[in-house]
């Protein structure tokens, strides 16, 4: 009993988060009295036009598919240009990694609407470009940092190339491609808010629709989820890099 | 001991962007040597052991190894057959002591009982007790020990040959000294075929059976540790031996049990051991301010006499 709950202390802090986020989720309509507050006057003080739990719901089927493919292209990447016959394509992919950064959310988004329309496409697409940055930026360091006495151990005690790619380089590196991830999935979960300015079903439906009406409270009720999405997620990752770390010894 | 050459190199080159860093060189490392090859930095060394593993590709020539080309041969297979020992280790830092030993026989399939016994002999061999070190992450061992780990994994699949670039290259004196000491006695024991490359001539007369001396990727002088002390090929070798040590030098290189005299009347009052160098006999001469020495055994009877004009004569082997 006393083991089971040390060991659950560790994931004290992503459990509050979640629940918290729950809470407000499904009792966001309780806090009516404290909304009228910021919003006086006769109008509806709780966005009504989907529920809370669907625009999570939809937010994160969002999130989760646009995170799945930039992480697993970024890594790709990052592989593929660590290789001694992808070097080639090294100078490039980093270039890209770099400048990626500074292209702003909504301009990518403003790009992806003439291409692909409304909806959740292109706000998945304009995710996807945006959160490949970090974990491509996070994947070639870690693979660059690994130690050359230790790939050249690994080369001359004949490991095959696939051996040391999955058995001493990516264990090496996953410590920093995690924090890479970590980045993109926190990114992807704030920037994909944005979706709702072209048409995607998120979170940031009802901070679009207070700014639209102003009305503050709807604002506050998009932004709060969106925060508490963020910060349940992310404290689930700093969660799990502990464990990384701890298993590797250091 | 067979004088099967082990290893021959035929008029191989490696070219690196139009400069040959290994030019030319023809050898021959019988079995059961330890061939150490030595010279400046970036004068070919670290490329010519690379060549041996297929870790870099002959631009010209020949290399076989036990009488087979190894440009026919599969490059992980022979790496697979040669132990590979580097500086700074290249030990793997998620692993523990005992995963690091078995990677080569995991590469080789070996049942995990084999392989566990081979860890534990091993450690033993080098003097890391299994119950304190198999356990262990590369992180929490010193300089020295990690360094007997990476000897270890190199030894690990039981090969016949090993390389070693550098391997006590950045220790402190004191654990090299010692580190030196174990190869020797290791190898006495398991005759393997050792190439080992240095920067340090003093290392590289302890330990070898032969030397190589190299400058700009060929190679100047081939010979034992004396004659290349005797007989140096040019001025290169006689700077790299260092013209003013080279007597105490190749005083360090001969045991007292082979210039002693019989003992005559009462012993000398200072004593050095018959498997001490002629360097430590006359050093105690120099310390003591006496001309000559009682010579014991390992069990500390005395044996003979070390007169110091035992040192002068008789010196050219
Ligand atoms: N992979 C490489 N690419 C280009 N030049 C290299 C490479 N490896 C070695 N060299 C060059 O070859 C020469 C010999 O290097 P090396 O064999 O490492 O010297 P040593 O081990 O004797 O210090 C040096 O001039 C070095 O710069
Ligand atoms: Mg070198």
């Amino acid at each position: 009993m006393t083991a089971g709950l040390s060991g659950l202390r560790p994931w004290l802090a992503p459990l509050a988060w979640s629940l918290l986020l729950l809470a407000a989720v499904l009792g966001m309509a309780e806090l009516e009295a404290l909304f009228r507050q910021i919003q006086p006057g006769t109008g509806a003080v709780i966005y009504q036009r989907d529920s809370f739990a669907q625009l999570l719901l939809n937010h994160l089927l969002i999130v989760g598919v646009a995170a799945l493919v930039s992480v697993s292209l970024g890594v790709a990447a990052g592989i593929l240009a660590t290789r001694a016959w992808g070097r080639d394509f090294l100078p490039l992919v980093s270039q890209v990694a770099s400048i990626g950064q500074t292209f702003p959310p909504v301009a990518v988004l403003a790009l992806a609407v003439p291409l692909l329309g409304f909806g959740s496409l292109p706000t998945i697409v304009a995710l996807v470009l945006y959160g490949l940055l970090p974990v491509l930026r996070n994947t070639l360091a870690g693979l660059q940092g690994v130690p050359p006495a230790v790939l050249e151990a690994a080369q001359g005690m004949g490991m095959a190339p696939r051996q040391v790619l999955f058995e001493v380089e990516l264990p090496l590196a996953a410590a920093v491609i995690f924090a890479g991830i970590r980045t993109t999935v926190t990114v992807t979960i704030a920037t994909a808010a944005i979706g709702s300015t072209i048409g995607a079903s998120t979170l940031g439906d009802p901070v679009i629709a207070g700014l639209v009406n102003g009305n503050t409270a709807y604002v506050l009720q998009g932004a709060l989820l969106i925060g508490l999405l963020a910060v349940s997620v992310d404290s689930g990752f700093e969660r799990l890099q502990q464990l990384i770390a701890e298993r590797q010894g250091l | 001991m067979s004088a099967r050459p082990m290893i021959e190199l035929d008029n191989v080159s490696r070219l690196f962007e139009g400069v040959a860093a290994v030019d030319g060189i023809s050898l021959r490392i019988d079995s059961g040597e330890i061939c150490v090859i030595v010279g400046t930095s970036g004068c070919g060394k670290s490329t010519t052991l690379r060549l041996l593993n297929k870790l870099i590709d002959c631009s010209s020539g020949d290399i076989r190894i036990d009488g087979q080309a190894i440009a026919q041969l599969d490059a992980q297979r022979l790496r697979r057959r040669m132990g590979y020992a580097i500086q700074n280790t290249g030990l793997f830092p998620h692993w523990t002591v005992a995963r690091n030993i078995s990677v080569v026989p995991r590469l080789l399939n070996w049942p995990t009982e084999r392989i566990e016994a081979r860890v534990h002999e091993l450690l033993e061999l080098l003097g890391l007790p299994h119950a304190d070190f198999a356990h262990k992450f590369p992180s929490q061992l010193s300089g020295g020990q990690a360094q007997r780990v990476g000897v270890a994994r190199a030894l690990a699949g039981d090969p016949d040959i090993l390389l070693m670039d550098e391997p006590f290259g950045a220790l402190d004196p004191i654990t090299r000294d010692s580190l030196q000491n174990e190869l020797l006695r290791i190898q006495s024991r398991i005759h393997k075929t050792i190439v080992f490359v240095t920067h340090d001539i003093d290392e590289a007369l302890k330990l070898a059976t032969r030397i190589v001396v190299m400058d700009q990727g060929r190679i100047v002088q081939h010979d034992t540790p004396v004659n290349l002390l005797n007989h140096p090929a040019n001025a290169f070798v006689e700077s790299l031996l260092g013209q003013g040590e080279r007597g105490l030098k190749r005083a360090s290189l001969q045991r007292v049990a082979e210039r002693m005299l019989p003992l005559q009347g009462t012993p000398p009052a200072f004593s050095v051991a018959a498997q001490d160098s002629l360097r430590q006999a006359l050093s105690l001469m120099l310390w003591h301010r006496v001309g000559e020495l009682c010579v014991r055994d390992n069990e500390g009877r005395a044996v003979g006499l070390l007169p110091i004009s035992a040192l002068l004569h008789g010196a050219t082997a």
